[in-house]
């Protein structure tokens, strides 16, 4: 095995981080410039600020060695989360086969940046969360983000994978609500679980009752009941997106690092992979599009693109590509 | 393609970069989408999951927004971005350590294959990124960059901002922790005596 294909392979990002990211980042640019630090041209007055830093750093540490609580201290820093993680009593349980990240409330943000919220990705293996008094087994291969409280509400937003929930009776409590695309769940105690694959969202009730929200209409899904009615069907007959060929997935790593180093090679590598089938074909020919694009070649990239719409007029990159066809048109369409 | 081409490309980024520092939307929008690749597969390496990898992106995109108006073209924009990625990975993994919230980084191994060979690759590059994990933030980064993504020293040293020899000492450092950790596990030593690392 030589050393490159001993590299582990890149997973993709979803769609949906891309976008996540992409709009936090212009959210934080469209903020003002925040304004110098105050230690520039005021050397005496940094000085006097560093001093009592020092000296309120100091009289923390004491009150810290004396066992003292640091009353300010504790109002300012952020709520301990309320969700706590462990891996599921599973065949692999006790070996670390399950990645789980809790992001760290502590993590410095910039201001404008919306609250962190604890993440969840599962590889190989299963893992559970406890929210409050209610439990989310997030199955492997999953990706969860959740917010809220006991207090507030909790909500599981499902981005890819399944969540199997036991939610304790919320009596007059907030609810508890697992948001999967453009479906929410809103649970009032009851024992169910949330799929969410490429092929669409799925709710089995096991216990209780569950009420799915989707496109404006509301639905009371029951106990041994499945939403929507036919999702077993449709979920065994359409093919799992994460099983491509790992061959493919390689290739088109491989051009993804060449095509800066060498964007002909680069090309040719995309343009093999555009002529198969599957997911790293669709991926290949919007790249293609889009490395023919940063060469200047923009009729064949508007070709590639239009190309890549036609056949995949919902795929992974289908809104960067009209994206990129909308900055390909003409100058007076796209003055400012 | 022609060294007259790789030219024309390396203007068209350098004056996309330019009209982006200016406060260009349409060109920051661009730059965004042209960087995507580059920014998450070297932040990939480096980290060895996705798991932070929202976060990190959005750190390292708004840096570079920021810093735009210094970037006059003497590097390649992917590498010049790619500097700031590993800067902003190198925070990150400072304040984890400080917190000691050191949460061994997992890959997203969730491309499924049956073989058993495939079954053992990722579970030694699984392994292979817990010890990276207990390593110091230049080791870690250097090491991954060099062996794992299989950048030269020379670029390592680059986009770490260290000389050769302090770059070289930390991928030795890295190495030495990884050979002593695959003498209590098999299947580390088996990928890195596969992998040649």
């Amino acid at each position: 095995m030589d050393r490159r294909a001993a590299k582990p392979a890149i997973e993709p990002l979803s769609q949906r981080s891309w976008q996540r990211i992409e709009t936090r980042v212009f959210a934080e640019l469209e903020q003002p410039a925040r304004p110098p630090a105050p230690s520039t041209g005021r050397p005496a007055l940094a000085l006097g600020v560093a001093g009592l830093a020092l000296a309120a750093s100091l009289f923390a540490l004491l009150q810290n060695l004396a066992g003292l609580p640091a009353p300010e201290q504790e109002k300012s820093a952020p709520p301990a989360p309320a969700a706590a993680l462990a891996p599921a009593s599973s065949p692999t349980a006790g070996q670390p086969t399950a990645a789980q990240s809790a992001v760290p409330p502590q993590l410095e943000r910039t201001p404008s940046a919306p609250p962190l919220t604890p993440h969840f990705v599962t590889t190989s293996g299963s893992a559970e969360a406890q929210l409050g008094d209610s439990r989310v087994r997030i199955a492997a291969q999953s990706d969860v983000r959740i917010e809220g409280s006991d207090a507030e509400g909790w909500r599981v937003l499902l981005e890819q994978g399944e969540v199997s929930c036991e939610v304790a009776p919320r009596g007059s409590r907030p609810p508890f609500v697992v948001s999967a695309g453009d479906v929410a769940v809103r649970v009032v105690g009851t024992r169910f679980a949330v799929t969410r694959r490429a092929s669409g969202t799925r709710v089995q009730v096991e216990t209780g009752h569950v009420q799915v929200e989707h496109a404006g209409a509301s639905v009371l899904v029951g106990p041994g009941q499945s939403w929507p009615a036919h999702a077993a069907l449709e979920r065994t007959r359409l093919p799992r997106p994460r099983l491509a060929a790992p061959d493919a997935q390689r290739e088109f790593e491989r051009a993804a690092q060449l095509e800066s180093s060498d964007p002909a090679r680069s090309l040719a590598i995309y343009q093999r992979l555009s002529r198969g089938r599957g997911g790293w074909s669709a991926n290949a020919l919007y790249a293609r599009a889009r490395l023919l694009l940063d060469d200047g070649q923009s009729g064949a990239a508007r070709t590639l693109l239009n190309r890549y719409l036609n056949k995949y007029p919902t795929g992974a990159n289908a809104a960067d590509a009209r994206r990129l066809l909308e900055s390909l048109a003409p100058p007076d369409r796209t003055a400012q | 393609m022609t060294r007259l081409a790789e030219s024309a490309v390396d203007d068209t980024a350098t004056q996309l970069a330019r009209r982006a520092g200016a406060g260009d939307r349409v060109a920051q929008r661009e730059l965004f989408h042209a960087l995507k690749p580059c920014l998450h597969a070297t932040l990939y390496r480096v980290l060895g999951s996705n798991a932070q990898m929202e976060d990190l992106l959005q750190d390292t995109f708004i840096e570079v927004y920021r810093a735009l108006p210094s970037y006059r073209g003497d590097a390649k924009l992917s590498t010049w971005a790619d500097r700031i990625a590993v800067r902003v990975a190198y925070r990150y993994f400072k304040r984890e350590r400080a917190a000691r919230r050191v949460a061994p980084a997992e890959p997203a191994l969730s491309l499924v294959s049956g073989s058993e060979d495939e079954m053992l690759h990722r579970e030694g590059v699984r392994r292979l990124y817990a010890v990276l994990a207990a390593l110091k933030p230049e080791s870690r980064i250097a090491f991954a960059l060099f062996t794992v993504d299989g950048r030269s020293l020379r670029e390592v040293a680059d986009l770490t901002g260290a000389t050769l020899v302090a770059t070289k000492s930390r991928i030795w450092r890295a190495r030495r922790e990884l050979n002593a950790a695959a003498k209590a596990d098999g299947i580390l030593a088996r990928y890195l005596d596969g992998a040649e690392l």
